[in-house]
């Protein structure tokens, strides 16, 4: 049972988490604050990746739970003038609860109609948020500012974003490994197969799906006191789906690590095309699509996994 | 014998189009129990039936004493029953143990998980040698073990198998109707599809002929080989 390396690995990220918090210590505010923002990135696509990449469910509007996690903490600060410890609590509490409600819905609907209807489910929220009293509407909502020097504000930031992280790829590990990564995987094998082997395929997908919405909901609540203001075209963006989408195909589609590292790498270009020319630098992340689908179908990290169970199998039979 | 499945008037197909019509039979506690017929005789729709994948379209459905005609395909699995559906449908990409592990999902606690891994490689000794290999890379023969196995170790007490011999080596499928005879010996019921009357007939103690989507005939295999209209009605004359 691979029970006890699901263990060793989880070791391994806590204690790389603990490690990389240290980094504000001894980093400047830009770059603590450019770390931040790819933990962030890549928590969304590992969450993305849960329901899109082990479920197979292609939920390109699951920037919707950002966008929910963003407004439930925005509101909880800013009107009911919560600690934003409560705003993260209801930011996960309201994301799960979207997944889990609209999930036997939405699970009726398969591959581009799946997608589509996710997209739809991320307009309809975003037009309730605007015309909502309490949400401030189109005009935005403004968020406590946090008080402190530059430095200890990023790092505060820095650490938050990267607890997400950790959590995020533990609870990988935890379905990768466990009862609910095989059925996902029974899943992509077909859920008539899946199904004819006892696993009961809808509760499956809600339960990726909810997963999935609360670890998203959890850093639009971060991002929100984060950033301070919040309207609804920014934290309902279908730009930030999009590049998560990028970001998981490019490290690997159902594999803990892949989008981690593919997060450094895009956020990186981007950083670097930005920093080279800010005309051209939303072209150069279409490169990197391309360049990604054409030589990595399957991603990077998968890739690189079936090269080594062919190699494994070629040594045991030679 | 008691009756562990029980099909009576049983209907099913797809759309508009009825393919099985009204279908009676049963299998016993402990017994092998052979289906036959020509391609298209509704072999595989029965299956899917009955193990719940395609929805049944009247009659009754009995296993273990319930009507289970309107539980859910996955709930069936925990009542018992195991399907190995046709052209075995492993999942690629993956490990032999991981396909297995993958067909555990309704044995609770690693413990369970480890038992029925146990019995299955102690069935298939070449599928425990071939455990981290991908599924990809086996023979045709080791893929069926497999495909069996992952059915197996969710403990069934009635294992269905969709087509055991298609594309197989006589050789192979022999190994695999010798395993199948161990586990009916363990007190596993067995339904097996079958193309190839001679490997269907082999340990099954009952055939059902299936033609056209109804059962033309039916009784112990010898009674149902020696009848005339066997050889008509296989033969589609």
């Amino acid at each position: 049972m691979p029970t006890s390396s699901a263990a060793r690995t989880g070791a391994l990220i806590v204690a790389g988490g603990a490690l990389t918090a240290l980094v504000p210590a001894v980093a400047g505010v830009f770059a603590v604050t450019t770390l931040a923002d790819v933990f962030m990135v890549a928590t969304f696509a590992i969450a993305l990746n849960l329901i899109a990449g082990y479920g197979g469910y292609p939920a390109f509007g699951n920037v919707v739970f950002f966008g929910i996690g963003a407004y439930a903490t925005g509101v909880a600060q800013a009107n009911l003038h919560a600690p934003f410890a409560v705003g993260v609590a209801a930011a996960v509490i309201l994301s799960a609860a979207t997944a889990l409600a609209t999930g036997p819905l939405f699970f009726r609907l398969r591959g581009h109609y799946f997608a589509i209807g996710t997209l739809g489910l991320n307009g309809a929220v975003a037009q309730l948020v605007t015309n909502l009293p309490l949400s401030g509407g189109a005009k935005g909502l403004s968020l406590p500012i946090v008080s402190g020097s530059p430095s200890a504000i990023a790092a505060f930031f820095y650490e938050l974003f990267l607890g997400a992280l950790v959590v995020a790829l533990l609870v990988s590990v935890w379905v990768e490994r466990g009862r609910l990564g095989y059925a996902a995987r029974a899943l992509r094998g077909g859920e008539d197969v899946a199904q004819s082997l006892g696993v009961d395929t809808l509760r499956t997908k809600v339960a990726l799906w909810t997963i999935s919405a609360a670890l998203t909901g959890s850093i639009g609540a971060v991002y929100a006191y984060f950033i301070n203001y919040i309207e609804p075209p920014d934290v309902f963006s279908l730009g930030l789906s999009v590049k998560a989408f990028v970001i998981m195909l490019l490290g690997g589609a159902a594999t803990v690590f892949g989008p981690l590292v593919a997060a450094f790498f895009v956020e990186g270009a981007v950083a670097l095309t930005q920093h080279l020319s800010l005309n051209y630098d939303v072209g150069f992340l279409g490169l990197i699509v391309i360049a990604a689908v054409v030589f990595f179908p399957r991603g990077v990290s998968r890739s690189l996994r079936e090269r080594l169970l062919a190699r494994r199998t070629v040594k045991r039979l030679g | 014998m008691s009756a562990l499945l029980e099909l009576s008037a049983l209907r099913a197909g797809y759309g508009d189009l009825e393919i099985v019509h009204g279908i009676d039979a049963v299998v016993g506690e402990g017994e092998w129990v052979a289906l036959v017929g020509v391609a298209g005789a509704g072999k595989t729709t029965l299956m899917s039936a009955i193990a719940g994948t395609l929805a049944v379209r009247g009659g009754t459905l009995r296993f273990a004493g319930r009507e289970i005609g309107s539980r859910a395909a996955h709930a069936r699995v925990s009542l018992g029953m195991a399907l190995v559906p046709q052209g075995r449908r492993l999942f690629t990409g993956m490990s032999v143990e991981e396909n297995l592990i993958a067909g555990a999902h309704v044995l609770r606690g690693r413990g369970a998980v480890a038992g029925a891994l146990e019995r299955a490689y102690a069935l298939f000794p070449l599928l425990r040698e071939r455990r981290r290999q991908a599924v990809g890379t086996l023979s045709g023969g080791e893929q069926q073990m497999c495909a069996i196995a992952r059915a197996l170790v969710s403990r069934p007490r009635l294992l269905m198998i969709d087509e055991l011999s298609l594309g197989l080596a006589p050789l192979v499928v022999d190994d695999l109707l010798g395993a199948l005879e161990r586990v009916r010996l363990e007190g596993t019921a067995l339904l097996v599809v079958e193309q190839d009357v001679e490997a269907a007939f082999r340990f099954a103690s009952r055939a059902y002929v299936l033609q056209l989507g109804s059962i033309v005939l039916q009784g112990p295999t010898a009674a149902v080989r020696a009848d005339p209209a066997f050889t008509g009605s296989y033969m589609g004359i």
